[in-house]
């Protein structure tokens, strides 16, 4: 039997950007713009196993428009290097300026393995397209991934409050005779990234992996331990909109 | 050699040419070098310990004027030292005439480059010693048969049987070339043994089983030991252990930099530099490169005159021809320093925690315990991007190591190492290299490799095998031109046709890399939704987020609309929000240029070959005896002049956007001239005239760097594309006195308006992302006033020499005296509000809103001819041309550039801005030595390149036999 422990005891499975501690910064104007070709280029790239993450989505909450990457950096548009954490989230197309009060933030997770080895996996700014966290699950028992599993996984599964509730509604009119019919409920809730989502197939191109860890989060209805909406599983919270991304740290 | 009628009928030309330059490019200032002295003295002790911390030694040099004994000191010297460059150039023609009417010619050419050169200023003044070599040689050869056919001449002296010919003087040369040409950068210690260039020693490095607290006894599958405090303890993984104490300097190497770097391949920023103005001593160029060039040209010409009815009057020279030229260019580059860093990084990353199936043994761990000890757990198996070809396993076939043990690439052997090591993927998800014709190690992939094969390509395992296609763009060209007279009027009419095809792939849509689903297919696929009127099917369309089919706007080109049609701009539509177009392809990972399944006909499209007309006329007529005027129209097409290289490995890491942008653009057309001219001449004298010209010239399509905005995943791109244009237009008086008596004299005033959009293919980058400049702005070439004069005086020999006699001697016979004088008013220049850092300037104040002063230069040539008869019964001669040129007679300090906050070109004003002052108060503050940041900073202030050359003295000969 194959165990890591030094994995577990850094990896947050699921994440869940809402959570995160803020470090705000401001970008170091020696590594901005870095083009790693030239010379007295000090890059210590992790990027191995897979490529850089781009997916990007903002989340409007409140009269805040707030961006978040699959990158394990938030707040701002890597890309473009400007920050992104609008507020007043003045309304796209308005021509107002859209003031970004926090630069970025990133997560940063440290810690001593098993061994006692220091490890560290800390975004900063993206220098060189480096960055230290990636998009989709470890695989349970190796702790590795693949560069496959990070470009299936370098997307937002996106789920309204309005289908949730609808979900619900659904759900609970159906009937014995009238079982809920998988076509009618909301995409947002029929494609959630739940464990063992047996209609996740049918929009995403891969299978979701099964693992005890959990994928997003759902209120199992049958606790049969598999998230399928015409069972009465939905995404936990009834009334948010719901932006996930399923990130890891860099195994090193 | 010659036939029986004394015809030369075989006969050769041989050129060869060697130069040595001590300094290719001397200082009108000169320029500062620490000693050979005060290098070793650093270099013997690189860093200093000041206050418990490592300073850079060369924080502490100063001027050392109170000691000016000290050989280890700082000099101003005249010429730039280990700066030497040195030419070869051997050319040989040979010429056959096969008959009358047919000639060959072969051509031949050798050249060979050794330049050492400085990389920087920040480099030069403590590591001039270490200054890397380039290299440039190659052959060219060309074949040439010319062949006339039918009558030649005017034939006034021949028969009058053939004045009846209406076409004479037809003749054609076919013209076929080949050019080789290779270069190479390189450490001059180094030179291609890339693994030295960032070795700096053997650290010993060890992983030591142990025994810790077990968090989770129920998942453990290996042995558990319980102390006899009840705690939990098992093998659950190998501690590195790095006694940096035992890292041993390779004396060899890189002496310097082991002593202030411990880590091979990484450079501690603090002790490697002086004050941010210069590197520290011991420093390694860490750039290799080199390239290949070949070029395969066709040129076909062929003229003749038509001579309607015969008659001279109505004569029409006709020219035509082609030209075609197919050029292979490769380069490849790397940074080679950070190898090491990479070995470290990739040797033991698959293993993870312990194999508890794998007992190797038993150690004694805490509580003098003994312990089961397992081997590191391997996960090579696992990870679906380890190949077999992966450093991992061959380091360990280097080391005889298994799979399992962990490999300290730092005890290893430079000379044992080489890129192959690595798999292509590895190498280049780095960063530290790039090329174009090779594959990742640098062999010559063959011209058959195309751009689709970088993305396509795969090694007997399956893998990506990352090999570029050479760049290989077509040029071609069509001409003809009838000259003809009509009346007293002289006609030029051509018409030219250029060729351009880049040859390669280019995006199909600069603003997206995947193919964007257009309005027609759009709403065919989404019949609920109506097309509005005004949005054309071409329109692109984008949505509201990825599988939306909410419209948030469309795209046609460059112009923005609305969902509802209307025109907008694409800031107003977007602000800084996410962009996301309806894509025809819907498979993220086909989306994705690293993805194995990328759909790459999705994304790119062959390029268009350009096909240019350019007409040409001209045409001059005399007014009266005396005096003519001349007009002409050109329009000049020139094939795209850099910027356009751009190779899969580039789209490799599009949705990067730190390692694509900047990118070039193959997809650039060519840059077009059009060019008018209108003159007048009139003869003043028998032997003097002037000339007046007006002329006025329109660039289009000009190369120019932008950003490509609201570009789905990476928000914006900064590129290049034929946005520039601009006007040159001018008035030019030239006043020609021929040689009179010994003198002649030629002289002339232009006046001139230079005014464009950008005065180069980066002059706008660093300005704002949102902002193309659409105005006429002086471009940096532009002279208002530029005065040129050439004198000459000159004696001839014989009878026609009327010089000083020395005896019988014509002492200046076949001597003369050439002067030219130049005087330019002011270019412009850009300044800037702040002054940051040395030499950083920042807030832009203007584009070429101020002028540097004038320049004035002259430069005087003495030269005599001697002529030597080789033998009495031969008639050949030995020609001798001895010359003395003095360029900037004057020796002036000509101002070609200023530092552009202080409008000075001798200082930048940074002491005396605020920045400058808080610099220097935080350097008193932690009791360094000002004395010497202001030294320091006084060596790198001194900018040769903001002075045109120095007074330059060449004496030579040349030898004509």
């Amino acid at each position: 039997m194959i165990i890591n422990n030094r994995i577990k005891s850094l990896l947050a499975s699921t994440f869940l950007f809402l959570c995160v501690a803020q470090l705000s910064a401001h970008i170091n104007p020696n590594r901005q713009g870095n083009k790693p070709t030239g010379n007295n280029v000090e890059v210590e790239s992790r990027m191995q196993d897979c490529t850089e993450p781009t997916a990007q989505v903002d989340q409007n909450v409140n009269n805040v428009r707030a961006r978040l990457t699959t990158g394990g950096d938030v707040w701002w548009d890597p890309q473009a290097r400007v920050g992104r954490y609008v507020v007043p989230a003045v309304p796209v197309g308005s021509g107002l300026d859209e003031i970004s009060s926090i630069f970025v933030a990133a997560v940063w997770l440290g810690g001593f393995d098993a061994a006692g080895n220091l490890k560290l996996a800390a975004t900063d700014f993206r220098s060189a397209g480096n960055t230290d966290f990636y998009p989709g699950p470890l695989d349970e028992e190796t702790g590795i991934t693949g560069m496959e599993e990070c470009q299936q996984w370098d997307r937002f599964f996106e789920v309204q409050g309005t289908e949730i509730e609808q979900a619900i509604r659904d759900w609970e009119a159906s009937t014995v005779d009238e079982p809920y019919d998988v076509e009618d409920v909301p995409p947002g809730v029929r494609f959630w990234p739940g464990n063992d989502n047996p209609h996740f197939r049918d929009r995403f191109p891969f299978d979701l992996p099964s693992t005890a860890a959990g994928l997003g989060a759902y209120w199992d209805e049958d606790q049969d331990g598999i998230y399928n909406p015409v069972n009465g599983d939905f995404r936990s919270s009834r009334s948010e909109d719901v932006k996930l991304s399923i990130v890891m740290p860099q195994k090193s | 050699m010659r036939n029986k009628k004394g015809q030369s009928i075989l006969g050769f030309r041989f050129f060869g040419q060697y130069r040595n330059i001590a300094d290719d490019n001397p200082s009108a200032v000169g320029t500062f070098r620490a000693s050979e002295e005060l290098i070793a003295e650093l270099e013997a002790n690189p860093v200093t310990q000041f206050n418990g911390t490592l300073f850079p030694s060369a924080e502490f040099v100063t001027s050392r004027d109170n000691d000016p004994t000290n050989p280890a000191r700082v000099n101003l010297l005249d010429t730039n030292p280990n700066e030497t460059d040195r030419d070869i150039n051997l050319s040989l023609n040979l010429d056959a005439r096969l008959s009358d009417n047919v000639d060959v010619s072969v051509s031949t050419a050798y050249f060979d480059s050794k330049n050492r050169f400085s990389p920087s200023r920040a480099w030069a003044l403590y590591n001039w010693q270490n200054n890397p070599f380039s290299y440039f040689d190659g052959y060219r050869a060309s074949v040439k048969l010319r062949h006339k056919l039918g009558r030649q001449g005017s034939g006034e002296d021949e028969g009058e049987e053939r004045q009846d010919q209406i076409i004479r003087n037809a003749s054609y040369s076919i013209q076929v070339g080949y050019e080789k040409s290779n270069t190479r950068t390189e450490d001059f210690r180094h030179q291609d043994n890339l693994f030295d260039y960032g070795y700096f020693g053997v650290q010993p490095r060890t992983w030591v089983p142990q025994a810790t607290f077990l968090t989770d006894p129920d998942s453990w599958g290996g042995e558990i030991i319980q102390l006899p405090n009840g705690a939990l303890l098992a093998h659950q993984g190998y501690l590195e252990i790095v006694p940096e104490e035992e890292f041993t300097v390779d004396p060899f190497r890189n002496p310097v930099l082991g002593q202030i770097n411990q880590e091979n391949g990484f450079l501690e920023p603090v002790v490697n530099g002086a004050w941010g103005l210069f590197s520290n001593v011991g420093q390694v160029n860490n750039s290799f490169t080199r390239g290949e060039n070949d070029i395969i040209t066709v040129n076909v010409s062929s003229g003749f005159d038509f001579l309607p009815g015969g008659s001279e009057k109505g004569k029409h020279s006709i020219q035509f021809g082609f030209n075609y030229e197919q050029r292979i260019q490769r380069s490849y580059s790397i940074a080679p320093r950070a190898l090491w860093t990479l070995m470290r990084l990739q040797a033991n990353r698959h293993l993870s925690g312990v194999d508890t199936t794998n007992v190797i043994g038993t150690f004694i761990g805490p509580n003098d315990t003994e312990f089961l000890q397992y081997a590191p757990n391997n996960t090579a198996a696992d990870v679906d991007d380890i190949t077999s070809n992966s450093f991992i396993f061959n380091i360990r076939e280097l080391t005889g190591q298994a799979i399992d043990e962990y490999v300290n690439v730092d005890a290893l052997n430079p000379d044992d190492l080489d890129l192959s090591l690595f798999s292509p993927q590895e190498l280049n998800n780095f960063g530290i290299l790039n090329y174009v014709g090779y594959n990742y190690l640098g062999e010559n992939v063959g011209s058959s490799t195309t751009f689709d094969d970088f993305f396509t390509g795969r090694d007997a395992d399956g893998n990506n095998t990352f090999l570029v296609a050479p760049w290989t763009p077509i040029y071609g060209a069509g001409y003809i031109q009838d000259k003809f007279t009509y009346k007293d009027i002289i006609f030029r009419l051509g018409l030219r046709v250029d060729y351009y095809d880049a040859n390669s792939r280019v995006l199909r849509d600069p603003f997206s890399l995947n193919r964007i689903e257009d309005a027609a297919s759009f709403f065919a696929r989404n019949l609920d939704l109506q097309q509005p009127n005004s949005v054309s099917d071409d329109y692109s369309v984008y949505v509201a987020g990825e599988g939306s089919n909410q419209v948030v706007g469309y795209r046609q080109g460059e112009q923005w609309f609305r969902p509802d049609g209307t025109a907008t701009d694409g800031n107003l539509l977007f602000g800084g929000g996410l962009v996301t177009p309806s894509y025809v392809e819907t498979d993220l990972q086909a989306r994705n240029p690293q993805s194995s399944t990328f759909n790459v006909e999705d994304s790119f499209q062959d390029y268009d070959p350009q096909l240019n007309f350019m007409p040409r006329l001209a045409f001059s007529f005399p007014i009266s005896e005396d005096a003519g005027f001349f007009a002409h129209y050109d329009v000049l097409v020139q094939r795209p002049p850099s910027n356009v290289t751009t190779t899969g490995l580039d789209y490799y890491f599009f949705n990067s956007g730190a390692r694509f942008s900047p990118s070039n653009n193959p997809n650039l057309r060519p840059e077009r001239t059009i060019d008018y001219e209108v003159g007048f001449q009139q003869k003043i004298s028998n032997s003097s005239a002037i000339k007046v010209s007006a002329y006025y010239k329109e660039l289009r399509d000009m190369i120019q760097s932008r950003f490509f905005q609201f570009v789905p995943n990476v928000t914006q791109y900064q590129s290049f594309d034929n946005i520039d244009f601009g006007t040159v237009k001018g008035f030019s008086f030239n006043y020609d006195l021929r040689r009179t008596g010994n003198f002649q004299l030629n002289a002339t005033y232009t006046l001139q308006f230079a005014d464009g959009s950008g005065s180069g293919a980066n002059s706008s980058s660093g300005f704002n992302p949102n902002v193309n400049i659409r105005t006429l702005l002086p471009l940096s070439f532009d002279e208002r006033h530029r005065f040129t004069a050439v004198a000459d005086y000159r004696y001839g020999s014989g009878k026609s020499y009327n010089g000083p006699r020395i005896g019988n001697a014509d002492i200046f016979a076949n001597a003369g005296v050439n002067l030219l004088v130049t005087t330019v008013s002011g270019r412009p220049y850009s300044t800037f509000a702040n002054i940051t850092e040395p030499l950083t300037s920042s807030v832009r104040e203007n584009i070429n809103g101020a002028r540097l002063p004038w320049v004035f230069s002259a430069d005087l040539q003495f030269d005599k001819n001697f002529t030597f008869k080789l033998s009495e019964e031969s008639k050949r001669y030995l020609g001798v041309n001895v010359y003395l040129r003095i360029q900037n007679v004057l020796d002036r300090d000509n101002i070609t550039n200023v530092f552009s906050v202080s409008g000075e070109p001798d200082s930048d004003g940074y002491l005396l801005s605020s920045f400058g002052e808080q610099r220097l108060q935080q350097i008193e503050d932690t009791n360094l030595s000002v004395d010497s940041f202001l030294s320091n900073y006084a060596w790198r202030i001194l900018s040769p390149g903001n002075f045109a050359a120095p007074r330059q003295i060449f004496l030579g000969t040349i030898i004509n036999f």
